[in-house]
C-alpha cells in the first residue's frame, strides 16, 4: 500500500542537518507498524514525509500505486486518504467539538451537513465522548482532546492512520484511554503507522516493529523478535534503557 | 486592599470638592462685604453719566428718537448711595410726549405709508423700509413740533461695573418715562395690524416693510435693558462663561457644527476602518502566503511598495495628494477622498496587525488543517483567519480609536468633520476657548468611551478562551 524507496530528508538552508539517510519500507494494507527509537532518530520525520508534511529531499514514496513525491501529484487529495494524529492534538480551538469533526468532511468531501453530523456523532460514540459534542476544545482534558483528534481524522474515512507520538503529551493516567481507542481501531483492520514510546502498545498491537536510529531503520521484525530477541546492539541498548 | 484604595480616593475627592466650595464662599463673602462704590460721585458727575448714556440711545437712522433726545432734558437733583455698588439719583425730566403723538396720529401715518406703498406697487416700484421711514419722518417731526413736553420726577440708578467705571441702568420703564413714552409708541406700531383705507379694512399683519419703516423713525438701536453687571469676579467669570457658551453653541444652533461634525468624523472613521481591515486582510494574506509558499511573488512585492509608501509619508500629505491630485480632477467628493485616504493608510497598519495575528496562530493548526487535506488557502480561511481575527480584534478596535483622532486632518481638504466644526464656530464667534475645548472634549469622551468598550471586548474574548 505504501512503498518507500531510498528516502532522504535534510534540514537547514544548506541541507547540513541530515535526518533521514535512506529509508526503504513497504507497508501493506491492514498492517500495524510501530516505529520506536531514541529522540532525534528521524522517526517523526519519516512519518511526516509519508503525507508530505515534510517534503523529502530525495527518494520515492508510492501510495496505492501512485508516486506521491512527484510534483504532479495532488497532495491535498492524497492527504484526505491519510489521517494524522499529532502529539499536541491540534484541535481547532475556535470550533466546537462537533464542528472540529465535521469541518473537513463538509468542506472537502462536500458531505451534507446533517450527514456529516450523523457521522460525527457515530465517531464520538466510538471514542466515548458523545456528550462533548457541543463543548469547546479547551474544556477537555488532554486524553479527551486526543480522542477527539482521532475522531476528526477518522471522519475523512482515511485508508491509513499516522500517529505521531499520540500519548507523549498526556498525563500518565490519560494514556490508557487513548491507547484503548487505538487498539479498537487496530482491531477494526485500519492500516496504522504509529510512532510511540509505549512499548506495551507495540507488543500488543503491532504486526511489525521498526527500530530507527541515526536516520535509518536499524532493525525490524515482529514485536516478539524486537523486544525479546533484539539482534542489533543499538536496539539492545535502547530497549535496556526504556523497558 | 482594592476596596480600601477606592475609599481613600473617594474621601480625597470629596475633601477637595468641599475645600473648593468653601474657598468660593469665602471669596464671594469678602467681595460682598466690600460692596461699595470705589469713589463717591458728585451730582455733576452723575449728570454727565446720565447725559452720555442717554445720548447713545438713538442711532443716526432714528430721526424721531433724535428729535426727542434733542428736546428733552434730564436733570439730576440729588443722589444717595445704595447697598449694591450703586448710586440712586433723584431726577426731574422734561420730554416731548412722543407716545401720545404717535398714538393720536398712527392711523394717519399708516394710511399715508400704505397709500405710498400701494401706488408704488401699481407702478411696479419696490417699496423698502427706508423710503417709508423718510416719508413718515416728515409728518412725525411736524407733529412732534406741535407737542408739548411732559414733565415729572423720576429715579435713575448708576452702577459701578468695574473700578472707576459707571453705567446707567435704563430699564424699559425709565426709558419710557424720560423719553416721553417712546417705548409705548414702538409697541403701538408693532401691534398695529389693520388700517382703514379707501373705506376698506386692510390687513397689514404681513406688511413688515410698512411697520419696520414707521418703527425705524423712533427706534432705539443701542438700547440694552439688562442691569449693569456689578457681580464679584467669580460670578463675572461664570457669567461670561455662560454667555460664551450661549454664543458658541446655543445661539443659531451652533452646536450642530459639533454634532454634525462628530457624525461625519465617525462615518469617515468607520468606513475607513472597514476599508482598512479589508485591505489589511488582503495584504496580510498575500504576504503570509508568499512567505510560506513562495507564491504570489509579484503581489507581495506590490504590497511591500504600498506599505513603504503608506508608512513612509505623513497621512496629511497622502490626504492632500489623494484629494487634490487624484480625486478632485475626476470629481469625487471630499468625503470619499478622506475615507479612501484613511482606509489606505490604516490598511497598511492593519495588515501588520493581522499578519502578526496570523503568525501568532500555532503552526500545528496549519499542519492539522493540511493533514486533513485542506489546501493552504482553505486552511487559511477556515482555520487560521478565524483564530487570528479573534486575537487581533482588540488591536483593530484600537486602530479605530487611533484613526478617529487621525481623521482630524480631514478638515484640511474641507471635510466638515468635528475639527472643522470647531474651527467654523471659532471663525463665527471669534472665540478660541469654547469651540476648541469643546472639540477636544468631544474627541476625548468618544475615545475614552471606545477604549472602555475595547477593554470590555478584551475581557469577553479572554473569557471565551476559558470557556
Amino acid at each position: 500500500m505504501i512503498n518507500v524507496k531510498g528516502l532522504y530528508k535534510n534540514f537547514g538552508e544548506k541541507d547540513e542537518i541530515k535526518v533521514l539517510k535512506g529509508v526503504d519500507q513497504t507497508i501493506r494494507k491492514g498492517e500495524k507498524v510501530v516505529i520506536i527509537g531514541p529522540s532525534g532518530s528521524g522517526k517523526s520525520t519519516f512519518l511526516r514525509c509519508l503525507n508530505l508534511l515534510e517534503t523529502p529531499t530525495a527518494g520515492e514514496i508510492w501510495f496505492d500505486g501512485e508516486l506521491i513525491t512527484s510534483p504532479k501529484c495532488n497532495i491535498n487529495k492524497l492527504r484526505m486518504k491519510m489521517g494524522m494524529v499529532f502529539q499536541h492534538f491540534h484541535l481547532f480551538p475556535h470550533l466546537s467539538i462537533l464542528d472540529n469533526i465535521t469541518l473537513a468532511p463538509t468542506k472537502l468531501l462536500k458531505q451534507p451537513k446533517d450527514e456529516a453530523v450523523k457521522n460525527a456523532m457515530t465517531l464520538l460514540e466510538r471514542v466515548g465522548l458523545p456528550d462533548k459534542a457541543h463543548a469547546f476544545p479547551n474544556q477537555l482534558s488532554g486524553g479527551q482532546k486526543q480522542r477527539i483528534a482521532i475522531a476528526r481524522s477518522l471522519a475523512m474515512n482515511p485508508q491509513v492512520m499516522l500517529f505521531d507520538e499520540p500519548t507523549s503529551a498526556l498525563d500518565p493516567e490519560m494514556v490508557g484511554e487513548v491507547l484503548e481507542i487505538m487498539k479498537e481501531l487496530a482491531e477494526d483492520g485500519m492500516t496504522m503507522i504509529v510512532v510511540t514510546h509505549e512499548m506495551g502498545f507495540a507488543k500488543e498491537v503491532a504486526n511489525r516493529v521498526l527500530f530507527m536510529d541515526e536516520g535509518i531503520v536499524m532493525e525490524e521484525g515482529t514485536p516478539d523478535e524486537i523486544f525479546n530477541n533484539p539482534r542489533n546492539k543499538r536496539t539492545q541498548d535502547f530497549l535496556s534503557k526504556v523497558l | 486592599m482594592k476596596k480600601n484604595n477606592a475609599k481613600k480616593k473617594l474621601l480625597t475627592v470629596s475633601l477637595l470638592i468641599i475645600a473648593a466650595i468653601a474657598a468660593l464662599f469665602v471669596t464671594y463673602g469678602i467681595q460682598k462685604l466690600n460692596n461699595k462704590l470705589s469713589k463717591e460721585i458728585t451730582v455733576q458727575e452723575a449728570q454727565q453719566i446720565v447725559d452720555s448714556a442717554l445720548s447713545e440711545l438713538p442711532t443716526s437712522v432714528s430721526t424721531g428718537a433724535k428729535y426727542v433726545l434733542e428736546n428733552s432734558k434730564v436733570t439730576v437733583n440729588s443722589l444717595e448711595f445704595g447697598t449694591d455698588k450703586n448710586a440712586i439719583l433723584s431726577c426731574s425730566y422734561s420730554a416731548p410726549a412722543i407716545g401720545e403723538t404717535v398714538s393720536e396720529n398712527l392711523s394717519s401715518y399708516l394710511t399715508e405709508a400704505y397709500a405710498f406703498y400701494d401706488s408704488n406697487n401699481k407702478q411696479g416700484i419696490k417699496t423698502n423700509a427706508t423710503k417709508i421711514k423718510l416719508l413718515v419722518t416728515k409728518s412725525l417731526e411736524q407733529d412732534l413740533a406741535e407737542t408739548k413736553n411732559v414733565q415729572g420726577e423720576t429715579v435713575l440708578e448708576v452702577y459701578e461695573t468695574s473700578p472707576g467705571e459707571f453705567s446707567l441702568y435704563l430699564s424699559d420703564e425709565t426709558v419710557n418715562t424720560v423719553f416721553g413714552g417712546i417705548l409705548d409708541a414702538i409697541e403701538l406700531i408693532k401691534a398695529s395690524d389693520t388700517i382703514e383705507y379707501n373705506g376698506n379694512t386692510v390687513d397689514i399683519k404681513n406688511q413688515n416693510t410698512l411697520r419696520t419703516g414707521i418703527g425705524d423713525c423712533i427706534a432705539l438701536k443701542n438700547y440694552d435693558n439688562r442691569k449693569p453687571d456689578t457681580s464679584v469676579p467669580l460670578e463675572k467669570v461664570w457669567n461670561s462663561f455662560k454667555y460664551d457658551f450661549y454664543r458658541n453653541f446655543i445661539e443659531m444652533d451652533r452646536y450642530t457644527y459639533i454634532t454634525n461634525g462628530l457624525a461625519t468624523t465617525l462615518a469617515i472613521t468607520l468606513c475607513a476602518v472597514l476599508l482598512g481591515v479589508l485591505i489589511g486582510f488582503i495584504v496580510a494574506i498575500i504576504r503570509c502566503v508568499n512567505q510560506k509558499t513562495g507564491k504570489l511573488e509579484i503581489f507581495s512585492d506590490l504590497c511591500k511598495i504600498y506599505l513603504a509608501i503608506m508608512r513612509g509619508t505623513p497621512v496629511m500629505v497622502q490626504l492632500l495628494i489623494i484629494y487634490f491630485v487624484v480625486l478632485l480632477p475626476i470629481g469625487v467628493p471630499k468625503f470619499y477622498a478622506a475615507v479612501l485616504c484613511f482606509g489606505l493608510n490604516s490598511g497598511a497598519y492593519v495588515s501588520e496587525i493581522i499578519r502578526g495575528g496570523i503568525m501568532s496562530v500555532d503552526e500545528g493548526q496549519t499542519e492539522a488543517g493540511r493533514s486533513l487535506g485542506f489546501t493552504y488557502m482553505q486552511t487559511m480561511f477556515h482555520i487560521i483567519i478565524p483564530q487570528a481575527f479573534k486575537a487581533v480584534l482588540p488591536a483593530l478596535a484600537n486602530e479605530f480609536i487611533a484613526l478617529l483622532k487621525e481623521s482630524s486632518v480631514a478638515f484640511y481638504i474641507g471635510v466638515a468633520d468635528l475639527t472643522l466644526g470647531g474651527i467654523k464656530i471659532r471663525s463665527i464667534t471669534y472665540s478660541n476657548f469654547m469651540p476648541l475645548i469643546a472639540v477636544a472634549v468631544v474627541y476625548l469622551v468618544v475615545v475614552l468611551g471606545l477604549s472602555k468598550c475595547v477593554t470590555i471586548l478584551e475581557r469577553r474574548l479572554s473569557k471565551g478562551d476559558k470557556r
